[in-house]
């Protein structure tokens, strides 16, 4: 019989997402793994997230900006799947925030979730930038 | 094994297709339902993993597309979610998926479920068992070439069309179609008991020699009751016995065994006499040649309201640009020809039922 394992831990939705010893972004181990330990698979899945994140992260913020929460809510959730699959675990966190938040509305909170996730990009980019 | 990938997100059909090809198997990646749904028509893929949220087509709404339709062979699909709660286990379950994975996935969880959908994939082979036998029945007979897996694809492509009809939408669905597809062709399995001089006697056959070839009806009937009764789970094989009894039964009561007419007729029968008697006008015999399309069409749907039911002929009409892709598709050679002496259409009708 199928079975889900839908529980997460609870720290993994904490205000420390980002597991120790691992990248500032990333769980490498985690998406290595998931990669079959291709470094090649997992270089290109990063710098795909990177590009998805350049263009996904403004987009979340023109929807909100624009009152859109269904909107929100549904490229949020596209993110969160996104991020998860490429094992990194603070985008996951905000955009399953923002889903929550868009979900019941709550615009305040969704742009203050937006504004993390903003960060976190342009982190990323900038780490894109310097290598 | 082939196995379709149905996201729109680019990294995880990246990430599946390294892993799945990585553990053997070959993989094509469809970006929405629609494109998954065209590529799964060539049934070329027995396993689908797909997304649960994808654009114009979710991954339940793809699942129902699937089982409502027939593809040939079962598709086994597995449903990628990452929603929480067992209301979306009922959901997609209740479209017809058969397992799920949680988003996002691991590879070892991955590889044992897919190994787990190869498994039961694994149990078709009696099906593909049973057409054998279907095959192994019709061998005495040189002539008919493809015949079986022509009638069944005929008597499906009419099922779907009657699946739409308000007469029998209720009776007919993706299971009906599924299990008249594999059943039909052992409506004559009941041949292997008639003598060779009567079953490969070349010209018209006496009056008694006619009695002897009627009782494969009763004969294949009563084999696979057998069948059903002893092997746990043949209760699919009914369907298999109303057709090998009843397929030469007449909607006017005029036919045999019985002598039953109408709607007392299983309807699995009524369709498989149709597809079961335009294959044999439209193939060449020892003692005929393979007449046209037109020239079949027409004595079948002379025989409307007699020998056949009116709405299943009415059926085989619509469908004619499918049934004669069909026809051109398994050929067995031959190009049909009008022949030189006609006699009545009824008679003919009547000589290849």
């Amino acid at each position: 019989m199928a079975t889900l394992e839908m529980t997460r831990p609870a720290a993994e939705l904490s205000g420390s997402p980002t597991p120790a010893g691992t990248s500032a972004h990333f769980d490498l181990p985690q998406l290595l793994d998931r990669c079959l330990g291709n470094m090649r698979l997992v270089d290109k899945l990063i710098s795909g997230f990177r590009r998805s994140l350049a263009t996904n992260v403004p987009a979340l913020r023109g929807l909100a900006d624009a009152g859109d929460m269904p909107g929100v809510a549904l490229l949020a959730h596209r993110l969160k799947g996104e991020a998860a699959n490429v094992a990194a675990p603070d985008v996951r966190h905000w955009a399953a925030r923002i889903e929550d938040f868009a979900t019941r509305e709550w615009s305040d909170e969704v742009t203050d979730a937006i504004g993390h996730l903003e960060q976190i990009s342009c982190d990323l980019q900038q780490g894109a930038a310097g290598a | 094994m082939n196995v379709l990938i149905a996201d729109d997100d680019e990294s995880t059909t990246l990430t599946l297709s390294h892993a799945l090809e990585a553990f053997g198997y070959s993989v094509t990646v469809a970006h929405d339902g629609l494109e998954a749904i065209q590529l799964l028509r060539s049934g070329r893929y027995r396993m689908l993993i797909s997304d649960w949220q994808m654009p114009g087509m979710s991954g339940p709404e793809l699942c129902r597309e699937i089982r409502q339709r027939h593809m040939g062979r079962y598709i086994y699909i597995i449903l990628l979610t990452s929603f929480s709660g067992s209301e979306r286990v009922i959901e997609g379950l209740e479209a017809g998926a058969d397992d799920f994975i949680a988003k996002p996935f691991n590879p070892s969880e991955l590889r044992v479920r897919v190994r787990a959908g190869e498994r039961l994939l694994g149990l078709e082979t009696r099906e593909l068992t049973i057409f054998a036998l279907a095959k192994l029945a019709e061998s005495r007979d040189q002539e008919t070439g493809e015949h079986l897996e022509r009638m069944r694809e005929y008597s499906r492509v009419i099922a779907e069309d009657l699946s739409r009809t308000p007469d029998f939408r209720e009776e007919i669905d993706g299971e009906y179609i599924r299990l008249l597809y594999l059943t039909s062709p052992l409506h004559d399995i009941g041949k292997v008991a008639i003598p060779d001089t009567v079953l490969l006697k070349p010209g018209r056959l006496t009056a008694e020699e006619f009695e002897i070839m009627k009782t494969h009806t009763l004969l294949g009937a009563k084999t696979l009751e057998d069948v059903a009764a002893s092997y746990p789970g043949g209760g699919f094989l009914k369907m298999a016995r109303d057709i090998a009894l009843t397929h030469h039964e007449r909607y006017d009561g005029k036919g045999y065994p019985s002598g039953i007419s109408g709607d007392e007729i299983p309807l699995a029968a009524r369709i498989t006499s149709v597809a079961d008697v335009y294959d044999a006008l439209t193939s060449k015999r020892v003692y005929k040649e393979a007449f046209t399309h037109e020239l079949a069409r027409e004595i079948i749907e002379d025989g409307a309201g007699t020998q056949f039911d009116p709405r299943v002929v009415a059926s085989f009409v619509r469908c004619e640009d499918e049934i004669l892709a069909i026809k051109n598709r398994f050929h067995d050679g031959y190009l049909g020809q009008e022949p030189h002496t006609l006699p009545s259409r009824s008679v003919l009708a009547e000589s290849y039922a």
